[in-house]
């Protein structure tokens, strides 16, 4: 289950769930007056939180992960935990994209690596055996 | 397997651009796998932050370029470590054939995964809690998995004299009396103890500064064995009992 929470200008927490409906009373904080600031030290706080990260499927990392109030200055983060899913796909999809344009745009040649997997893919070699420092007769491929 | 591949890219797209591309399908099929064993352990936001981690070592972005040997066993390398945890956690044949296809098809990407497989093994055998798998068919399907996956790959091994094995021992600088075999060694760990300083560095925030000695950083959801097999995957070696 993901949720988040939104921190207003007061103490209090809104949960904004991002999984499947269910009744705002289970999300009713057991001590609603439990400093900001205290974090999740107190145990019932901590079981409240618990019922949220108790499947394990979607177990949380971070108990402050739960408490740390999202600010609305950090909407990225907001956005993280609320859409997962969209998140991994946009950092695979970005992390492709760049590392694919950039080489395309700056290298003035293919590495070397490339070059050799080009001959050596283009002649059907199962393996290279040539070598400078290797006797004559192993400069050669095997096909 | 990193030459087909780049023959295949060659032939359908023939542009530079395709071989960077394939290059990154690799880094993010590893990083799928990687995402994939993560999730259940630390969750969906931890899972992706354990992405971000891992993609400060260059290996993943800029050294990816060259696609090579070492780029195209990523995705395999993580796939067996995902697959291993699961298989021993849930003890689903599904998984212990993953983890075979994973490690027979790593042999065809380059040599080294005699480095993944021999530490999965002897996990295997030595670990109290991975020993009782030894009685379920599950670890022997992965063996027979691997095995079939890599048959063609040593037969032509045998019947061409380990040419490829001879040839890295030619190309390899030879080592000369004590001081190179303690230089080389150090050499090569320095400079992998400087590769890691990105990561480090994206890792930083989750350890400082230090929040209350009281909030632990992971849930209970990880157990003793999870820990273990971590370790072994991220080190090679399980962590002392």
């Amino acid at each position: 289950m993901q949720i988040a929470m939104k921190n207003g200008a007061d103490a209090n927490h809104e949960v904004v769930l991002a999984g499947p409906r269910v009744s705002p009373d289970r999300f009713a904080r057991p001590d609603d007056n439990v400093p900001e600031a205290a974090g999740p030290r107190n145990l019932e706080v901590l079981l409240w939180y618990r019922q949220f990260v108790s499947s394990p499927q979607e177990p949380c990392l971070f108990w402050n992960q739960l408490s740390m109030p999202v600010s609305r200055s950090m909407p990225i983060l907001a956005w993280l935990t609320e859409r997962p899913a969209q998140a991994f796909a946009a950092f695979l999809g970005l992390h492709a994209a760049v590392w694919t344009a950039l080489p395309t745009l700056l290298y003035p040649n293919l590495p070397l690596d490339l070059i050799e997997a080009l001959i050596y893919g283009a002649s059907g070699s199962l393996a290279m055996t040539s070598c400078r420092r290797c006797p004559g007769g192993w400069s050669r491929s095997q096909t | 397997m990193p030459w087909w591949l780049v023959e295949i890219a060659n032939l359908t797209i023939g542009h530079d651009s395709a071989y960077y591309l394939l290059a990154q399908v690799a880094v993010v099929a590893g990083f799928a796998a990687v995402f994939a064993f993560a999730r259940p352990l630390i969750g969906v936001l931890g899972a992706l932050v354990a992405l971000l981690i891992v993609d400060g070592l260059h290996y993943f972005n800029y050294t990816a370029a060259k696609f090579n040997h070492d780029v195209v066993q990523l995705p395999f390398w993580a796939l067996a470590g995902y697959a291993f945890h699961r298989a021993l956690r849930g003890g689903e044949i599904r998984h212990w054939l993953v983890l075979g296809l994973a490690v027979g098809l790593s042999l065809w990407a380059k040599y080294f995964v005699a480095v993944l497989a021999l530490p999965l093994g002897l996990f295997v055998l030595f670990d109290r809690d991975a020993r009782k798998s030894l009685a379920t068919p599950g670890p022997y399907i992965a063996l027979g998995a691997a095995l079939v996956v890599m048959a063609p790959h040593l037969v032509w091994l045998i019947n061409n004299d380990f040419l490829p094995f001879a040839y890295a021992e030619h190309r390899a600088l030879p080592s000369r009396g004590l001081i190179d075999h303690l230089w080389h060694p150090l050499q090569f760990a320095v400079s992998q103890l400087f590769f890691l300083i990105p990561p480090l560095l994206i890792a930083l925030p989750l350890y400082w500064p230090r929040r209350a000695n009281d909030e632990p950083l992971m849930t209970k959801m990880v157990d003793d064995h999870d820990r273990r097999i971590v370790t072994l995957l991220a080190f090679g070696r399980p962590p002392p009992y």
